[in-house]
């Protein structure tokens, strides 16, 4: 009786344990990889990073390296993506919307590389680092984050020199530091996932006096050339090779922190990274399906992971491709079995799209996706396998619409970047393609740089790409198919679908707005101006010296703030 | 002597301009530019970058700006990592230089011991065994052989027999850079161990090794005052490409050993297109290159006598 207690108590404190931690780790105390051995300190392995000016950075590696070393007026909480306070304690906004304040946590501080306290952060930070994202001699590419203020728009067309545009001051602009801790925020729209845009990384505040002593071209460059608010700092830096942050004893939540220090390292051969791992010289790294597949046959259990990529063709939709049919596009989309191509490419847990919008929570369900597959009767708008005869009743439309009488006249191209997996994904389509309709799909491999020209010039047919979220709402996704999205790659232009689009920009009621969105997913579905294909997961180990309390979400490819090690 | 100096050095001088001008000119030509990223940028934007790192201007008068900084020893900035192009190389060539010369040391020296032992001792199994190495060295490209060493020595000895005396990855202490050395410089060891073999069993069935042998001279003498020294000539010659093989042939081995060396900047500055960075790369391996190959050119002339640097 007493053994039988004992067991239910340990099953109660595992089970509550789970609840209350990020990630867990599946295999502590399996013996397997015990991982690196210095005390407090892991490895971590990442991919392409080059800037560490916050302003000017475009890659999740390096936003993921910003969360362990900046705060930004909030945070997204690693246990479940939700906004939680970052610099700012509490914050409130107007009736309309339109006006947002901000109250700073009292006492924080900018640390040096070495850990001494240089100064108080205060909401002048703010105000300087936003207004450095909008200046255009640093033409940072993010800049348009902080356009959704008051006049920041006009003031960056007017300081770039665009033509016509009028004068605007930079005190014109929508954001204002009222006191040390204060700052308000003026928006030039009605956007209730402000808090989504103040969370990313380029919004990061700047110590206007350090910046200018150091001349913004330095600002950034190492370690010594920058300040720090968050849970650690940078002390070593070795471009294009590793990145290494301290604990910041100084961080308000500073005794939290189990970890003292996190050595990020660049990885570009997946066989070293796992050799590495296995030889206890790494704590955390992404692994392949076929690497995957190895550690599982031998009983080590690897994570899944979503960043919330969604990848789809993109489609060519204007009057010089023969993708300009809508039937041609639904019969190839009906055409191509998704599952297969999952199996035989990536080998791993990638999942076909139920719909394209993907890592985004609903208002009251996990996720967006769930409400959109909820409407179409529990079925995801894709299918997995291929149904040959709803692809083939499309092609007498397709060849209707095209004005041509045989199948053979057909002339679509695949484009695809070299050195990708989706050279072997352009073949097995195409494969799928000839088998179910007879079409036989050509297939062009460019270099990386080449096939995105082309592809922003619309100089193609079909193209495999994907998008990944910038924050956590359906518009992320759904505002590239309205028709002056510069990132809309397929010349898709529907009024009614931009005119849907524009009343989910100012709907008031979250669940009414949410089935806006649903409702452009099925036009989407309708007229196909993309092809989508799966949803991204990949999959990574962590060695045994981490416990919990690590997340890998979209948003936060990593947040290892809270990570508890094994004793 | 003086004047086939200053005639190398011109010719030096002028090939090292031929090459930044073609390169200039020619990744320009290249499809798309430094800013396509996988998300757009607005127009404004892309002017604003465009200004920023001076590519606004006609191509001509950046072309000759960029000659005018090379020549102040200034590469400009690099457009993807924002920061000094000179200063990247300076701090990741010292890196790529010291595992090159840790090659090269090991592949020259023991290349000429193994081809020089092998010679001497013909047909025997030394023999057969160095050939074999040369063989394998020749064959196995080193990013198998790197990916090979760093799985049986660095991780299965690790995992089977517990012996952690091989790093799999990283820079800094002394045992970490014993395999990639081994990796890239087996290739070069294999030539030249090959080539001094041949060149060894010239030197000893001629003529002035016999009188030597009249003379009564111990066979140590005679195999390291007379045949040796003069085996090593085609060694030499050969070493100007093989340090420009080692150099240029470190990005594989860097890539699988992690190690921040200059050699993944050649390749990932033309996928990036980072203009200035490519650039950059090419003034710099090209100096070198031609450098190293002035060097044996003069070096030539100080070991064989025979050779007039006049001529």
């Amino acid at each position: 009786m007493k053994r039988l207690l004992a067991a239910l108590l340990c099953i109660m404190m595992l089970l509550a344990s789970c609840a209350a931690l990020a990630d867990t780790n599946p295999n502590v105390g399996m013996g397997f990889y015990p991982g690196t051995s210095e005390k407090g300190s892991i490895s971590v392995q990442i991919g392409t990073m080059s800037k560490m000016n916050p302003i000017l950075q475009t890659y999740s590696n390096e936003f993921s390296i910003d969360r362990h070393i900046f705060e930004n007026l909030v945070r997204l909480s690693a246990e479940d993506n939700s906004i939680v306070p970052g610099a700012a304690e509490s914050w409130e906004s107007s009736e309309d919307g339109l006006t947002w304040t901000f109250h700073l946590r009292p006492g924080m501080k900018w640390v040096n590389t070495a850990g001494e306290v240089v100064a108080d952060v205060t909401a002048k930070d703010f105000v300087f680092g936003w207004s450095e994202l909008l200046n255009p001699a640093n033409a940072a590419e993010y800049y348009s984050f902080a356009t959704v203020f008051k006049n920041a728009q006009a003031y960056y067309d007017y300081v770039s020199g665009v033509e016509g545009a009028p004068e605007v001051t930079l005190d014109q602009v929508g954001f204002h530091a009222v006191d040390d801790l204060t700052l308000v925020c003026e928006l030039e729209n009605y956007l209730p996932y402000l808090l989504q845009y103040v969370k990313f990384e380029v919004m990061a505040p700047i110590y206007q006096p350090f910046y200018e002593e150091v001349g913004a071209e330095k600002f950034g460059t190492s370690p010594d050339t920058l300040l720090y608010n968050g849970p650690f700092r940078m002390t070593d830096w070795v471009l294009e090779n590793s990145v290494t942050v301290e604990k910041n004893d100084q961080w308000y939540d500073a005794d939290k922190v189990d970890l003292s220090k996190i050595i990020f390292v660049k990885y570009t051969d997946t066989n070293a990274q796992l050799n590495a791992f296995q030889g206890n010289e790494l704590d955390v790294t992404e692994v392949t399906g076929e690497q995957r597949n190895m550690l599982k046959a031998e009983g080590y259990e690897p994570i899944n992971y979503a960043g919330g990529y969604s990848y789809f063709f993109w489609v060519n939709t204007t009057a010089t491709s023969d993708m300009r049919s809508k039937s041609l596009r639904k019969a190839i989309s009906a055409a191509i079995d998704r599952q297969q191509v999952i199996d035989t490419v990536h080998k791993n847990d990638n999942i076909v799209s139920p719909c394209v919008t993907y890592g985004i929570s609903g208002v009251n369900t996990e996720s967006f996706s769930d409400v959109v597959v909820a409407a179409n009767g529990g079925k995801g708008l894709y299918a997995a396998s291929a149904d040959v005869e709803l692809a083939k009743s499309y092609l007498p439309a397709a060849l209707e619409e095209l004005g041509y009488t045989d199948v053979s006249q057909i002339n679509v191209v695949l484009m695809t970047s070299e050195g990708t997996q989706n050279e072997l994904l352009s073949q097995v389509v195409q494969e799928q393609v000839r088998k179910a309709l007879g079409i036989e799909l050509g297939i062009e491999v460019l270099t990386i740089t080449e096939s995105r020209a082309r592809r922003n010039a619309l100089e193609f047919d079909m193209f495999m790409g994907g998008w990944g979220p910038d924050y956590n709402d359906p518009m992320t996704d759904l505002e590239l198919f309205t028709t002056t999205n510069g990132n809309n790659h397929t010349g898709y232009s529907n009024p009614e679908y931009d005119a849907l689009i524009a009343k989910c920009a100012v709907e008031l009621d979250p669940v009414a707005r949410e089935q806006l969105f649903v409702q452009a997913e099925f036009m989407i579905q309708e007229d196909q101006p993309v092809i989508p294909v799966y949803w991204r997961y990949d999959d990574y180990v962590v060695s045994e010296k981490l416990v919990s309390g690590f997340a890998r979400k979209p948003f936060q490819a990593l947040n290892l703030i809270y990570t508890k090690l094994a004793e | 002597m003086a004047r086939y100096i200053i005639k190398r050095v011109a010719y030096a001088v002028l090939t090292l301009f031929v090459l930044i001008s073609l390169t200039f000119f020619m990744m320009r030509m290249l499809p798309g530019d430094p800013f396509l990223g996988d998300k757009t940028v607005s127009a404004t934007t892309l002017a604003n970058m465009n200004a920023k790192y001076g590519l606004d201007q006609p191509v001509f008068i950046q072309y000759l700006r960029y000659m005018g900084n090379c020549l102040r020893g200034d590469l400009g900035m690099s457009i993807v990592y924002n920061r000094d192009v000179m200063g990247i190389i300076s701090d990741s060539f010292m890196v790529s230089a010291d595992l090159g010369i840790r090659a090269l040391l090991f592949a020259t020296i023991m290349g000429i011991l193994l081809g020089a032992v092998a010679a001497v001792k013909r047909g025997s199994i030394t023999d057969s065994f160095s050939m074999f190495v040369a063989m394998v060295g020749v064959s196995v490209p080193s990013f198998i052989l790197g990916a090979l060493l760093q799985y049986f020595l660095g991780l299965q000895l690790r995992k089977t027999f517990h012996i952690n005396l091989f790093p799999i990855q990283g820079w800094g202490s002394f045992n970490q850079t014993i395999l990639p050395a081994f990796a890239l410089g087996l290739g070069s060891l294999a030539t030249v161990s090959r080539l001094m073999r041949t060149s060894m069993l010239d030197v000893l069935s001629s003529d002035y090794i016999k009188t030597a042998k009249s003379k009564g001279l111990s066979q140590r003498q005679i195999i390291w005052r007379h045949a040796v020294r003069n085996a090593i000539m085609p060694v030499v010659t050969i070493m100007g490409p093989t340090v420009a093989a080692v150099l240029t042939g470190t990005f594989v081995i860097e890539s699988i050993f992690n190690i921040p060396g200059l050699g993944k900047y050649f390749v990932i500055s033309i996928k990036d297109l980072d203009y200035t960075m490519i650039s950059g790369t090419v003034v710099f391996y090209g100096g070198l290159l031609i450098l190293c190959t002035l060097v044996v050119d003069l070096l030539y002339g100080f070991i064989d006598p025979r050779v007039k640097l006049e001529e």
